[in-house]
């Protein structure tokens, strides 16, 4: 009797971990950082046998697609994505997902270091943005835009709710009442 | 009524005061209060969203203005604050001097307020670090060049000091929480001193004539207009964000109160950033040590007000020259 209960228990473990392997979902990336326009290599598996699989890198103020990946018959995927010139910085969640599966993993997008100089082992004293024209092969008038074009505020899509329109409002003209009607008061005693 | 009794309004507050308080230039300090007040409840709900982490700080701040609830106003209002704040505390200060109200026995109340101003000053600047945009990184940049310049007593503010943690952390934990104990500390003396040595009045001004329940009525109405002012204004033109930063390049300018230390650089290099600031900012503990004459009144002590207003006028040209100045790189 123990050797059947055994037996039986040891049978349902191992297909229940054979069932949970095969129903495993994973997505990985051969980076932990990158910056905007690079390479990077997704590999994922478990998310959907033969079928097409979205890939999207979610950030807190923007989502990216990363475009399609179509699946084997196990689910596994490998695809090469070059990301967009225009990511920003920060902490992004790729999530890759087929019907109801899916799988994330975690990316660093880091800000692109323009190439440092030092004036003292430059040669030819070239200034910041000269050198830094050669390095990248624009021209220097070009790369010196680029570079103050940094200076200038970034565009950003506002938008407002009616309910939040109506708190700012609301705080504004009640602010304004508040203070006129305490110096009215105040005056009139 | 009896909420009056139970917070003793009339003990507390039903004191004499001069009538000449009730003027308008004697509320520029206590809306400068109401800013702060305001900049505390606007910094606890943007708290919630803000990641000092140098990774995500940037993207942290495009989530408040393009996904939190009033995110984009709230900070908005937060800045717009800030600004108003520095005019508002600078036209205090030099109101202050003009009356000659830093005068024995009132020094110390003026330099509790000279100190004040220097953390609303540290608290703008690490206000404006935070984004980390171009432009916050640039002010980090030469916020880490002035330590490294000031050797050892500059150690504490590098990078160097400690590898555990980001310093733009570090100047976010200075802009939440040192900066803002030391300030209400001052701020609870400066107050303190105020109440006691009753607010100086120049011969002919009558002692009495108002209340500081009256005068605190008018407090809060001015109050509410500054927060409506603020309010309008950050519906009107929402603050910008910049690019996220890109080391090794220097292509801002910092806000204008900061303008005339980029001047000084044009001219001296990073050794301004050592030396400019604390020069400067030593000249206003001055004038309570130079100025003993027996008389506060204005044409009686010329010669101070001339030294003061030279000095304001030296910070206005130094700021409206580094305002047409082209862009210079100073660290590279």
């Amino acid at each position: 009797m123990k050797r059947i209960t055994r037996s039986t228990s040891l049978l349902i473990i191992l297909s229940a971990g054979s069932w949970a392997y095969a129903h495993t979902t994973s997505l990985k990336i051969d980076k932990k950082a990158a910056t905007p326009g690079e390479t990077i290599t997704l590999t994922g598996k478990g998310i959907g046998s033969g079928s097409e699989i979205k890939i999207i890198m979610q950030g807190v103020a923007r989502d990216y697609p990363l475009g399609e990946a179509q699946g084997d018959e196990h689910g596994q995927f490998e695809k090469q994505v070059t990301l967009s010139g225009d990511v920003q910085p920060g902490t992004y969640t790729v999530i890759a997902s087929s019907g109801n599966k899916k799988a994330t993993a975690r990316l660093v997008i880091e800000a692109a270091v323009a190439q440092e100089t030092d004036p003292q082992k430059d040669e030819t004293t070239k200034g910041g943005s000269e050198h830094r024209a050669e390095q990248s092969g624009h021209g220097e008038g070009e790369m010196a835009g680029m570079e103050h074009a940094r200076a200038e505020p970034m565009e950003i899509q506002r938008s407002r709710s009616v309910v939040e329109t109506i708190a700012m409002w609301s705080i504004v003209l009640v602010s304004s009442l508040l203070g006129i009607g305490l110096l009215i008061r105040e005056r009139g005693k | 009524m009896e909420l009056r009794k139970r917070f003793a309004v009339r003990e507390g507050m039903e004191y004499e005061i001069p009538g000449v308080a009730d003027r308008l230039p004697y509320f520029l300090g206590s809306i400068t209060l109401l800013g702060i007040i305001v900049q505390i409840l606007t910094g606890i709900y943007l708290a919630q969203f803000y990641n000092s982490d140098p990774a995500s700080a940037h993207q942290s701040v495009l989530y408040i203005i393009t996904r939190v609830p009033l995110g984009d106003f709230i900070r908005s209002i937060h800045r717009w604050c800030a600004d108003l704040i520095l005019i508002t505390v600078t036209l205090h200060l030099l109101w202050v001097f003009w009356r000659g109200s830093y005068r024995k026995p009132r020094e110390f109340t003026w330099w509790a307020g000279v100190l004040m101003l220097g953390m609303i000053f540290l608290l703008y600047f690490t206000g404006t670090v935070l984004p980390y945009d171009q432009a916050g990184h640039e002010a980090m940049a030469h916020y880490i060049a002035g330590a490294r310049g000031a050797g050892f007593f500059g150690a504490i503010f590098t990078p160097e000091f400690t590898p555990s943690v980001e310093i733009i952390s570090r100047l976010y934990a200075l802009h939440i929480s040192i900066l803002p104990v030391l300030l209400f500390a001052l701020l609870g003396v400066h107050l303190y001193l105020i109440r006691f040595l009753d607010i100086h009045t120049h011969p002919g001004e009558e002692e009495g004539g108002s209340t500081f329940l009256k005068h605190f009525r008018r407090m809060l109405a001015h109050g509410f207009l500054f927060l409506a002012v603020v309010g309008l204004l950050s519906l009107v033109w929402p603050t910008d964000l910049g690019h996220p930063a890109v080391e090794g390049v220097e292509v801002t300018k910092p806000p204008f109160f900061f303008l005339w230390i980029y001047a000084l650089e044009n001219w001296f290099g990073t050794k301004a950033l050592v030396f400019g600031p604390p020069l400067i900012y030593l000249l206003f503990f001055l004038p309570p040590l130079l100025d003993r004459k027996q008389s506060t009144l204005p044409r009686d002590r010329k010669g101070i007000l001339a030294f003061g207003f030279a000095i304001i006028l030296l910070l206005l040209v130094l700021a409206t020259y580094a305002w047409f100045a082209p862009a210079q790189q100073h660290l590279m």
